[in-house]
């Protein structure tokens, strides 16, 4: 199945998704654009900007020699923390009881993308570094986990209970992949799920969210509203969808109609037939970079390719599942499609890093130019 | 083992099984949300969307903006406008105290009234209705959170307080309340439209509105008053009213061909642009709601009843015993005591003994059912809201005293408008009048018409022109002197009747009332007035009469009314 899948079918799945997701962003906050800044393509000129910086550093990323990236694993591990820190200083900016953005100058940047970057380049490095120490539970999960763990608890402070259980998931499976054992992996877990379910019940609105996913009908209007918007979009798209920019759940009734519950809007007005392009076209992108991941010249290179492949179709699976409410209620980002321009460039940056891995090296056979 | 085990390093296929693994465990997931894509837009899609269609879509009531008054000369009395009101969403509001303050000071309201208003409790409050151009302004500039203008309608009558009490107003929510308004209520309000529009999650209704399509509007209606003689009415009544320190006047103007309305005026009135601020007694159209003990003015109906059935000829005479008559154990006395008068003289001087004589002959049952056939004891038919039908009790042959009392007047309630529509029947040559409150109904394109007939007989031709000229006589050389205008001849007659004051006739209260039709020979109008305790004169010749003449005077000498043709 991997064999067939490659460089090709990335970039035209991710074609798809950047370009219906410029289509989307336009038409789900059209309205409100024009509501706040009198000129209803602001949202869809910013995001074509973000798309511009990201693709040219996305093409730089993708050429830059994979010793480099590999060296600097730490680094930018520790600058995305310095980042995430960066939130409770001054700089950070409180929005819904949360600090989870940072302004520099007239940029507004959400460092969990960074963080998530950082932390895959980081136990990417740590991993291949100790390809030949899996067996041993410090080299191939505590410490790994560790590395997880640090901007993990960072975000927890803010709180962002989803983007670290983001990290954590995210490092898991790098782990998983780089061959620990399965006993130490069943063992951590025995250990860990349990004080993270403590965790998340130690705050009451997370158990709300957690009500409220389970049956958000039950209060329609209060804790399950963001929900039963999203859902009634999916629902009055049908089949065939009320058209682009004909649908109604944005104007006002769905919150984030542009960015975490975009795809509710695409269910809305393109139907089930646009969901299913939509999330084929994610699927197909994971698929094809795990398919270049199998054959990365080395493990690095490997878990740079999956660990960037996750930070792509993993966290649209959790958006997809979340506007659908199979997933608990938690603002992430589309990638490559919600509008946002810190989320926009580094997906395309971990676009560039799966295409970097496509190029041909030594074991390359089905490598680009 | 153990040693083996731990230094093995993983191996590219391991790697590539694993891979394996997260592949298919992500197909997995995206088929999973594919699945529920299913359900939620093709299996749920039907109950999902019609949750969507309801929340998405609000009625719009389209309300027409009321229609116009006019008088029977195209002037404006009413028209609605667009005017602003301020509202309050007092949780929203931010500093309650200062909000209250500027409010105050904008407003010019109490800062405790405003402040009470705040209760951060409630969602909403009126805090001034109706405001002025420049309080809205104000009100805007200021900007305060929670604190909104709000598009209201509201009535303007240009006039003032002219026909205030017959055009009636209308209440905070355009709702015609009394009067005229309250009549064609549904007529002028028109019909609302509504239609189904869009909204967003706030409320705000998704449409443009097209400023040139025509809005829906109710009908206008042209009534059958004459604003000029309303004002000369008006004017006339209340120096009246003044000058004898009367409590209230009241004048009826009626045209005898078509029974319409000319002139309604209650004086005192006031002002129906700011009716909340007025005495809700003035608001009393009394010349129709209210009836009154009629006295001397209802014995040309009962004059006209024994002639019409030739018990008395008009040269027939009786005996007025010098002004007192003992009937049973009660005494009817004159105001002035006269010795032998022919009919004709009997009303010339208004002689109550002479008319009870009269109405002797003529039986209790004929006089009753005679004065109910004139419209005397059942209702005008007018229209108006609330109208009283007046009192008409039934008397056996036996009962002496109150046929007597009955034949001057007293024991027999009527409404001015009553009076009047009796006098326009007599004017008119007997026959019946329906009072005619407006002309015509315009609505959009449509317009209707009121009928403008007359009624069946009530009197004989010949009877009423006996009695005219009986009442011409009371004018010219009568109690009704008063009323005389030096071009054209008057018919009329006076009255004066002591108010009832704790179940017994006062001395000391009066209404004096004048019936009077002009001219005499084809007469064009007919006005029934009654003043209400006047207390330096109390006799409708010297009270009522001069009311007449004013009145009258206007309208045949500035109107031209008397010098057009007959119909």
């Amino acid at each position: 199945m991997l064999k067939r899948l490659g460089i090709a079918q990335l970039l035209v799945a991710a074609a798809i998704l950047i370009g219906t997701g410029l289509v989307m962003v336009y038409s789900a906050s059209a309205l409100r654009a024009e509501l706040r800044f009198g000129s209803s393509s602001i949202y869809l000129v910013r995001q074509l900007t973000g798309l511009i910086v990201g693709l040219g550093v996305a093409l730089a990323v993708s050429r830059i020699p994979m010793q480099w990236i590999r060296r600097f694993g730490y680094v930018a591990w520790f600058g995305a923390i310095l980042v995430l820190i960066a939130t409770f200083s001054p700089l950070g900016i409180e929005a819904n009881g949360a600090r989870r953005w940072i302004q520099v100058g007239p940029l507004i940047l959400q460092p969990l993308e960074l963080v998530k970057l950082g932390t895959v380049l980081a136990l990417a490095q740590w991993l291949a570094a100790h390809q030949n120490n899996m067996s041993d539970y410090r080299m191939a999960v505590g410490i790994p986990l560790t590395i997880a763990a640090i901007p993990a608890a960072l975000l927890m402070l803010q709180p962002d209970f989803g983007g670290a259980m983001m990290v954590i998931i995210f490092s898991v499976t790098l782990i998983y992949i780089a061959g620990a054992r399965w006993g130490h992996l069943i063992a951590t877990g025995a250990v860990a799920l349990p004080l993270l379910a403590f965790i998340a019940v130690q705050r009451s609105y997370r158990i709300f969210r957690l009500e409220s996913f389970l049956n958000p009908w039950a209060d329609p209007f209060g804790e399950g509203y963001q929900l039963v918007q999203s859902l009634i979009a999916f629902g009055a798209g049908g089949v065939g969808g009320s058209g682009l920019g004909a649908g109604q759940q944005k104007l006002g009734y769905l919150p984030e109609a542009h960015t975490d519950f975009i795809l509710s809007v695409v269910g809305e007005e393109t139907g089930l037939i646009g969901v299913v392009i939509v999330l084929g076209s994610f699927a197909l992108l994971g698929v094809a970079a795990i398919a270049i991941a199998s054959r990365a010249k080395d493990f690095h290179s490997m878990a740079v390719a999956v660990g960037a492949s996750l930070l792509l179709w993993l966290q649209g699976l959790v958006n997809g599942g979340v506007a659908m409410g199979l997933l608990p209620t938690k603002g992430t980002t589309l990638p490559l499609f919600s509008y946002g321009r810190s989320s926009l460039v580094v997906s395309l940056i971990a676009l560039g890093l799966v295409m970097n891995v496509a190029r041909p090296g030594k074991r390359g056979r089905s490598g680009w130019r | 083992m153990r040693q083996r085990r731990r230094t093995r390093k993983p191996t590219a296929i391991m790697h590539r099984r694993r891979l394996l693994v997260l592949a298919l465990l992500g197909i997995a997931g995206y088929l999973t949300l594919a699945a529920r894509a299913v359900q939620l837009q093709a299996l749920d899609a039907e109950w999902l969307s019609a949750r969507a269609d309801a929340q998405h879509t609000t009625t719009l009531q389209l309300k027409p903006l009321r229609g116009e008054l006019y008088d029977r000369n195209r002037n404006l009395l009413a028209v609605s406008a667009d005017v602003e009101s301020i509202v309050a969403s007092p949780k929203r509001v931010v500093g309650r105290d200062t909000t209250a303050t500027k409010l105050a000071s904008a407003l010019k309201l109490k800062h405790r009234e405003i402040f009470d208003k705040l209760d951060p409790d409630r969602s909403f409050a009126w805090i001034k209705r109706w405001v002025t151009p420049d309080e809205a302004d104000r009100i805007r500039k200021l900007d305060l959170p929670g604190i909104k203008l709000y598009p209201e309608r509201k009535r303007f009558y240009p006039h003032r307080g002219l026909a205030a009490s017959y055009l009636g107003f209308v209440g905070r929510d355009g709702e015609g309340l009394t009067g005229l308004e309250l009549a064609f209520d549904s007529a002028l309000r028109g019909t609302a439209q509504s239609t189904s529009v869009l909204r967003d999650a706030k409320g705000k209704k998704l449409v443009h509105w097209n400023r040139d399509a025509p809005s829906p509007s109710g009908a206008r209606i042209v009534l059958s008053i004459d604003s000029r003689l309303q004002n000369v009415a008006e004017q006339s009544l209340q120096r009246a009213v003044d000058k004898w320190g009367a409590k209230h006047g009241t004048l009826v103007a009626l045209d005898p061909w078509n029974g319409d309305i000319l002139a309604l005026a209650e004086v005192p009135t006031f002002n129906p642009n700011q009716f909340w601020r007025e005495d809700s007694k003035r608001f009393r159209t009394r010349a129709v709601v209210d009836a009154f003990e009629p006295g001397s003015t209802l014995k040309p109906f009962v004059i006209a009843l024994a002639l019409e059935a030739g018990v008395v000829k008009p040269t027939d005479r009786f005996d007025c015993e010098n002004g007192s008559w003992k009937v049973r154990d009660r005494i009817i006395r004159d105001f002035k005591p006269h010795g032998v008068l022919n009919v004709k003289d009997i009303m010339r001087v208004s002689s109550n003994i002479g008319t009870a004589k009269i109405a002797d002959r003529l039986g209790s049952a004929q006089l009753v059912d005679g004065l109910r056939r004139q419209g005397f004891g059942r209702r005008t038919n007018s229209g108006f809201p609330g109208e009283s039908p007046g009192v008409v009790h039934t008397i056996r042959e036996k009962q002496a005293v109150e046929r007597a009392n009955l034949a001057f007047g007293q024991g027999i309630m009527v409404t001015p408008l009553q009076l009047a529509v009796a006098g326009a029947q007599l004017a008119n040559g007997g026959q019946r009048v329906w009072p005619r409150l407006a002309t015509r109904i315009e609505s959009g394109q449509d317009e209707a018409h009121w009928p403008a007939e007359l009624g069946e007989r009530v009197m004989p031709e010949k009877v009423t022109k006996q009695v005219l000229k009986m009442l011409e006589a009371a004018v010219s050389d009568g109690s009704g002197k008063g009323a005389a205008l030096p071009h054209h001849s008057v018919a009329g007659k006076t009255g004066t009747a002591q108010k009832v004051v704790n179940g017994r006739y006062s001395s000391t209260r009066y209404y004096a009332s004048f019936l009077g039709i002009v001219p005499v020979e084809n007469p064009k109008l007919v006005i029934a007035i009654v003043i209400d305790e006047p207390r330096r004169a109390h006799t409708g010749g010297v009270v009522a009469a001069p009311v007449f003449r004013e009145v009258a005077g206007f309208a045949v000498e500035q109107m031209g009314l008397a010098a057009e043709g007959a119909e």
